[in-house]
């Protein structure tokens, strides 16, 4: 299995671990807000399939709401495995960054 | 907000297009969700923008799109099962795709097996690095001739002098140096005394090179007075094969005469051989003790010679070395005196020999290239006919179809399933055709193997070779003809297909072309066939200049005594013979028409040493002129009162040495080997000695035969053989005793030599046969689709008073515009390709317009029988039969 996050499959999976429990749609407007940037809801769908496959995310069926046409949501949330993963790669970014002599 | 007009149609269809439902749901609940929320922030047109954008990049769930419940075992069944049913309620539909393929299909079959043949040859073991060396010889710079079989030192010269050359092996027939036959005989038992053409003596390489494999006893082919024998020649002469090792058999020639011992039996490797000797001698055998060759001379041209160089050898190199050596050995001589002379040595792959020869003096049977070529193209295009066929057959019959793909498109088929209905249909048909096929050509490989003068299996065929590109071609063709078939099959709407009302045009354009590609292909086989037998009447009717009605060919003695009392007894022989009660006259000749002239002289018509001098062939005979009836323009027969040499020439060589005219030439000297003036007595019109796809040689006729007893020509006053046939055998028993008797009729042997013509006439006409057969299947296709669509339009018209006859011409005359532009088109490509061949002929047909017209009116014909049946019964119909279901 392959436990190594893309850039994007990192933001995702942190804005997931941020709303505890989320779904496509309001992951665009999150990463619109959060990154200041659109991004294509089949690009999100893709990411959160994938990391589910890697075991970072498990899904279950949500409610049907009246402005999804009827249709149900599939909510995501992150597993533990997921938590420990993003934990571990944010502690090295920070060390490495934490190393870096600051700009003034 | 909320209006539904926020999922484009288009958009949603293409979601649907890339991906599975499952992610299809997730995505166009979420999509929507987005779509909302973004128009109330940027305003609906930017929301659809991005809702496009959306859609568009979920292309990347393609290949998540899972296919395994549009398609499952138990449809594959369905699908089998609808298959065989659809098939068992059209049986003749179904008959005639599948008799149809299996016919193309097995032409196919038959023409690989034969081009596989003829592709097997000389594929021994070491044949990469083996080459067979030839000679070529002119005149001044003028290439006269390239030969097979060269002189016998070269081996020795360049196994000595040629460090790339390991090894070198030649192979000597000796009835090519003096005539006669090669007989055999085992000691004390005449009834085993046989003739045997494809003896030849040997160098002891020969084994190696020829991947000859022994069976019984070992070659001592280093020793003199040895002979090893092939199995099959073993087994005729003793009990058994390994019988044979450590006996004696007799050789006789016209020259020799040895006691041999028997070493050892071979095997033949499991591949054609140009070259397929029957018993190798010993090349010592042949040479008086310490000598390296019987006629030390390079021009001699008596041994076919094969080398073999170490791998890794240049060509180019070796090419450059040949040349060095021949120039070391054959000084270059002053071009403008002398006569032939040698100009190159040369070598080819052995594997090349067979399909490539361009020499004279080939020992074994040779093929040609192009044939094979041209072969391979027609077994492809028969097969592409009979899938066009297919196509042309099942779209026609897409109407009876309709009803069933409606009922299923309403009970929610998709479209690609309807396709792997069709394809699985397809595939079962051509898998149907096959099997068929295959039987057809167990069934009738008897029938092949006559027309061909071949032995041939299925398992001829080379699959190494062809394997791939015959399963590729067959998949192709499936794919194809199934594709086309099952997109226009299915492509119908569901409501209209129910009503049975079928989309007329579509692809009507498509199968005008199939059918004009179909009778193009055709027309074009029918005419070369016709051309073909064109040209092979020709050549077997056309006056040669002779007569060789009743003339039967006697061969002459190779046992027999080399002084004059020889001549004696040949003499008696021809007084024995002429005074038969069925016989008119005899002569005593060297050789016969149709067969090539070994004997050639240099003549001149003055004594000067640099006087002009012309290669003229011999030919010697009593009476040879006479029992051949040729045509004498000038001057007399022989004299035989004359002591003097006396000769006769034909007309080309009176041209050639530089006589103005008939009148002129007789009465007049020509030297030839020696300082006496040789008489002209007479000028004869020219005949063709030899098959017409060769030019007439200039050639001198002389009056004493000598020794060159080889055939004795016997003209006969009626065909009533029996009587003759005894009394000759009898006769010749009586006089030459131990020589087998062998007898024919010239006119069988001479036009033996259009073995090969006869044969591609008679494959071709096979394969138009076939063509036509193909052909006319999908005409009739096509034509009752033309009918059925116009059943209504006919209705009205015999409602309205149309006459049955122009209804006829109505439905026949579509059919025959193609039929027309097929042959308009084929016309300039026969014309092309057949005038080619026949630039291989030296006399030859000239190409008439019937050549291109009886071609047309066959198509017409065949066309209008293919088409009638369908069409009169179809205009025959009650209009209220047509008309009243709606």
């Amino acid at each position: 299995m392959n436990h190594n996050l893309g850039a994007l499959e990192e933001v995702v999976l942190l804005l997931v671990l941020k709303q505890k429990e989320s779904y496509g749609a309001e992951l665009v407007k999150l990463y619109l807000d959060q990154m200041n940037k659109e991004i294509t809801l089949p690009a999100i769908v893709m990411v959160l399939k994938r990391l589910e496959k890697k075991g970072f995310l498990r899904s279950r069926m949500g409610e049907p709401t009246a402005e999804r046409g009827g249709r149900r949501k599939v909510l995501y949330e992150a597993t533990q495995l997921g938590y420990r993963t993003i934990e571990e790669t944010m502690n090295v970014k920070n060390a490495i960054w934490n190393s870096i002599p600051k700009l003034t | 907000m909320g209006n539904l007009k926020k999922s484009p149609r288009l958009a949603d269809r293409l979601l649907r297009l890339l991906c599975s439902s499952e992610i299809y749901d997730e995505l166009k609940g979420d999509l929507e969700e987005t779509y909302l929320w973004r128009s109330q922030r940027n305003g609906p047109k930017y929301a659809r923008f991005r809702y496009y954008l959306d859609v568009l990049s979920a292309i990347r769930f393609i290949r998540m799109k899972d296919n395994s419940n549009s398609f499952s075992r138990s449809m594959l069944y369905s699908f089998v099962k609808s298959s065989f049913r659809n098939f068992s309620k059209h049986k003749f539909q179904t008959f005639l795709n599948v008799f149809g393929l299996a016919v193309g299909i097995t032409a196919a079959l038959f023409i690989l097996e034969y081009v596989s043949d003829e592709l097997n040859y000389d594929r021994f073991s070491q044949s990469d690095d083996m080459y067979r060396v030839t000679l070529s010889f002119s005149r001044g710079d003028e290439l006269m001739y390239k030969t097979a079989v060269i002189g016998e030192p070269i081996a020795e010269a360049m196994l000595n002098e040629l460090p790339q050359v390991e090894k070198a092996a030649r192979l000597l027939d000796i009835t090519r140096v003096w005539e006669g036959k090669n007989i055999l005989t085992i000691e004390n038992q005449p009834d085993k005394t046989f003739e045997e053409p494809d003896l030849f003596f040997a160098d002891p390489d020969i084994i190696d090179l020829f991947d000859l494999d022994m069976a019984f006893g070992r070659s001592r082919l280093d020793e003199p007075n040895t002979i090893i024998l092939s199995r099959a020649l073993a087994e005729k002469y003793f009990d058994a094969a390994q019988d044979a090792v450590g006996k004696m058999i007799r050789f006789q020639s016209v020259r020799k005469k040895h006691e041999l011992l028997v070493t050892g039996v071979y095997e033949y490797p499991d591949f054609n051989m140009q070259v397929r000797p029957s018993a190798l001698i010993s090349y010592v055998t042949n040479l008086s003790s310490g000598k390296k060759s019987i006629i030390p001379m390079w021009g001699v041209n008596t041994c076919l010679t094969y080398v073999k160089v170490k791998p890794g050898t240049g060509l180019e190199m070796l090419q450059k070395a040949l040349t060095d050596l021949l120039r070391k050995y054959q000084p270059l001589v002053d071009k403008r005196k002398s006569g032939m002379h040698i100009s190159n040595l040369m070598i080819s792959p052995v594997a090349s020999v067979h399909l490539n020869s361009t020499y004279q003096d080939e020992v074994g049977p040779t093929g040609n290239a192009n044939t094979i070529f041209v072969l391979t193209v027609i077994a492809f295009f028969i097969v592409t006919m009979a899938w066009i066929n297919y196509i042309n057959l099942s779209t026609a019959n897409s109407m009876r179809r309709s009803k069933e793909v409606g009922v299923r498109k309403v009970m929610g088929a998709r479209r690609d399933e309807l396709i792997i209905q069709f394809f699985i249909e397809t595939f079962l048909v051509n898998l149907l055709a096959l099997s068929l096929a295959i039987g057809l050509v167990l069934l009738t490989q008897p029938l092949f193997d006559q027309l061909v003068g071949r032995s041939l299996h299925l398992s001829t065929i080379d699959l190494p070779r062809f394997g791939i590109i015959m399963a590729g071609v067959f998949l192709a063709g499936i794919f194809v003809s199934g594709l086309y078939a099952a997109v226009v099959l299915s492509s119908q709407r569901a409501i209209r297909a129910l009503k049975g009302v079928s989309k007329g045009n579509s692809g009507q354009n498509l199968r005008r072309g199939l059918i004009v590609f179909q009778l193009l292909f055709s027309s074009v086989l029918i005419m070369i066939s016709l051309a073909l037998e064109q040209q092979l009447r020709f050549m077997n009717n056309t006056d040669i200049g002779m007569e060789m009605d009743k003339v039967l060919v006697l061969e002459g003695p190779t046992i027999k005594r080399l002084d004059s009392t020889h001549i004696q007894v040949s003499e008696l022989l021809v007084n024995r013979l002429s005074g038969l009660s069925n016989v008119k006259n005899v002569s005593v000749t060297n050789t016969i028409p149709g067969k090539s002239i070994l004997q050639s002289s240099s003549m001149s018509r003055d004594n000067s040493i640099d006087a002009e001098r012309h290669e003229i062939e011999i030919i010697v005979g009593s009476q040879y002129l006479d029992v051949l009836q040729t045509k004498l323009i000038a001057g007399k027969g022989f004299d035989p009162d004359l002591e003097r040499r006396q000769v006769i020439l034909n007309a080309s060589a009176a041209r050639q040495l530089g006589f103005t005219g008939p009148e002129d030439t007789v009465g007049k000297l020509v030297y030839s080997g020696g300082p006496e003036g040789i008489l002209v007595r007479g000028i004869i019109e020219d005949y063709h000695h030899e098959s017409l796809n060769r030019p007439i040689d200039p050639m001198a006729f002389y009056n004493r035969v000598g020794r060159w007893d080889n055939y004795y020509l016997l003209k006969l006053h009626s065909e009533n053989t029996r009587t003759v046939f005894t009394e000759v055998e009898k006769i010749y028993a009586e006089m030459f005793p131990g020589n087998p008797v062998k007898y024919y009729y010239l006119d069988q042997f001479f036009n033996s030599q259009y073995g090969n013509e006869r044969m591609n006439s008679r494959i071709f006409m096979g394969f138009v046969l076939i063509a036509i057969i193909v052909a006319c299947l999908g005409l009739y296709g096509l034509t009752s689709f033309a009918a059925l669509q116009r059943t209504k339009e006919i209705g009205v018209r015999k409602v309205l008073g149309a006459k049955v006859n122009q209804i006829f011409f109505m439905l026949s005359r579509e059919v025959m515009l193609l039929s027309l532009l097929g042959f308009l088109l084929a016309t300039p490509l026969a014309y092309y390709g057949i005038g080619k061949w026949l630039d291989n002929y030296a006399y030859h047909i000239q190409m008439s317009w019937w050549l291109f017209v009886i071609p047309m009116v066959m198509i017409l014909m065949v066309t209008m029988m293919a088409i009638a049946q369908k069409i009169i019964k179809t205009a025959l119909t009650n209009p209220v039969n047509s008309l009243r279901n709606e």
